[in-house]
């Protein structure tokens, strides 16, 4: 191979923009493959352009994740229902099945967000409140979260252009889009929280409500400062809507059967609230090495007790936005019954991803023992 | 003995091509290169050749590990595959079984031809 040859090379700003495009994941063999192969700059970019998709529907194979998308499906087809019967009076029913086109954006961007994710592991930081907080998984949650928004705006400007009557209004646009910042966002952090295997985990906690009887049957020491329970946020974010839509209904109620739907959304929201609240009283603090319940047996049983009341919570969250949806009526994509067969079962694949995360730790730590 | 994974028939051709190249020099260029040649004159695509290995690996028949990287690939490590004992076995089954259709085909084709050559 003469010097020539060795020199040839694509142009710098060609090969940034490729590797762009390509998954971290596979980004470093990738590239250097295309490298080796390099010719000319056009016979360069038609093969990128040819193995861009490939790698990119591969890494989407793989990093796809079906009780995350379901449980997403089932908070926008919610806050779709609410946000697009707020709006009922500006915006036709026979326009509502136009709400999916945000729904499928915002899945479709998180979806492909996910295989844009570096398969090394964040450093884990102990100790320190702020450090945990602004750990990689919420920065990135959040950073997701804002991507799909973007899109769904710029989505539903093009469908303004091109079906004037279809597109959602924007008081019901702008929201839907806060409800999904919190909604989504608290629900991805507390996903990759529970749900990422232990050598990858990003040392958030999940935090037993029972702190101080815990610490007492393991001995470990309560750090100083009080630290939040990502867990219990999101139970809280999940149940808040709840409240001002049950006293909404409550107040607009015209027969019976509507005052105790509404009742119950009301009551419903209300124990996941206060008992959310009392999580963040008796929370232990985040990303200490002290409190890691993979590292002492007593703590993770604890745990998993806590854990075990997470079902109740849940359906009781997942039943009042059925009511609420109920209330509301058939509306698109958020047909109640629908979310209903959905919701059970998005618990019952939470129960069981539950029971074998913790089954693998009590493993591990007997075969440590 | 565990349940050996089904193989399609591109999956055959890129296990071929791993075995063929050893454990030191398969990577995706040059599994690529020896795909082309098993499968000419249909052309293979580098990125179906990816997505094939993913799945492999997936299916725990090929493991993969980086090298150091090297100035021809920009600073850039290479990704090299090693086939397993279980992807060594899912080819053996399935070399069998293109065996078996094939000893079928002939057998029924050359009933055929005979029959054929005794008709006219």
């Amino acid at each position: 191979m003469g010097p020539a040859q060795m020199e040839a090379r694509p142009p710098a700003l060609v090969e940034a923009i490729v590797a762009r495009l390509i998954p971290p994941a596979c980004r470093e063999h990738v590239m250097g493959d295309l490298r080796e192969r390099y010719s000319s700059v056009p016979a360069y970019l038609v093969e990128a352009a040819t193995v861009v998709p490939h790698v990119v529907a591969s890494r989407v194979r793989r990093s796809f994740d079906g009780g995350l998308v379901l449980f997403e499906y089932i908070g926008l087809s919610t806050i779709f229902n609410t946000s697009t019967r707020a709006s009922a009076a500006v915006w036709p029913r026979t326009t509502a099945g136009w709400a999916g086109v945000p729904l499928a954006v915002v899945l479709g961007v998180l979806i492909l967000c996910d295989a844009y994710v570096p398969v090394e592991p964040a450093p884990v930081r102990d100790g320190a409140r702020l450090d945990a907080l602004f750990d990689s998984s919420l920065i990135r949650a959040v950073r997701h979260v804002l991507l799909a928004l973007a899109c769904v705006w710029l989505a539903e400007w093009v469908v303004g252009l091109t079906v004037p009557t279809a597109h959602v209004p924007a008081p019901a646009l702008i929201e839907m889009s806060g409800a999904i910042f919190l909604m989504v966002g608290a629900m991805r952090t507390a996903w990759w929280t529970m749900f990422t295997p232990g050598s990858r985990a990003m040392g958030w906690p999940v935090v037993p409500l029972n702190w101080p009887a815990v610490t007492s049957a393991s001995g470990a020491k309560r750090p100083g400062f009080p630290t939040w329970n990502l867990g219990e946020i999101v139970w809280m974010l999940l149940a808040a809507p709840l409240a001002p839509a049950g006293w909404r209904g409550l107040v607009a109620a015209r027969t019976p059967a509507e005052s105790l739907t509404a009742a119950v959304i009301l009551a419903a929201a209300g124990f996941v609230i206060y008992s959310a609240c009392r999580g963040l009283v008796l929370s232990a603090p985040a990303g200490s090495t002290a409190v890691r319940p993979s590292s002492n047996r007593a703590l993770l049983e604890a745990r998993l007790r806590t854990l075990s009341r997470w079902p109740l919570r849940a359906v009781l969250v997942v039943g009042a936005y059925w009511c609420d949806a109920f209330l509301s009526g058939l509306h698109g994509l958020a047909d109640p019954a629908l979310i209903g067969a959905l919701s059970a079962v998005a618990v019952h694949v939470m129960g069981q991803r539950i029971a074998k995360n913790f089954q693998q730790e009590l493993d591990t730590i007997d075969q440590d023992a | 003995m565990p349940a050996t994974a089904s193989l399609g028939q591109f999956e055959q051709v890129v296990l071929a091509a791993i075995l063929s190249l050893g454990d030191e020099n398969a990577y995706g260029v040059t599994i690529h290169a020896r795909v082309l040649a098993l499968s000419a004159p249909k052309h293979v695509s580098l990125g179906a050749v990816y997505v094939t290995l993913d799945r492999l690996e997936d299916k725990k028949l090929v493991t993969s590990s980086l090298s150091s990287p090297t100035a021809e690939r920009g600073g850039r490590a290479k990704r090299c595959y090693r086939l397993e004992a279980a992807g060594e076995r899912a080819l053996e089954e399935s070399l069998d079984a293109a065996r078996r259709v094939s000893d079928a085909v002939a057998r029924a084709w050359g009933r055929r031809r005979w029959k054929h050559a005794h008709q006219h």
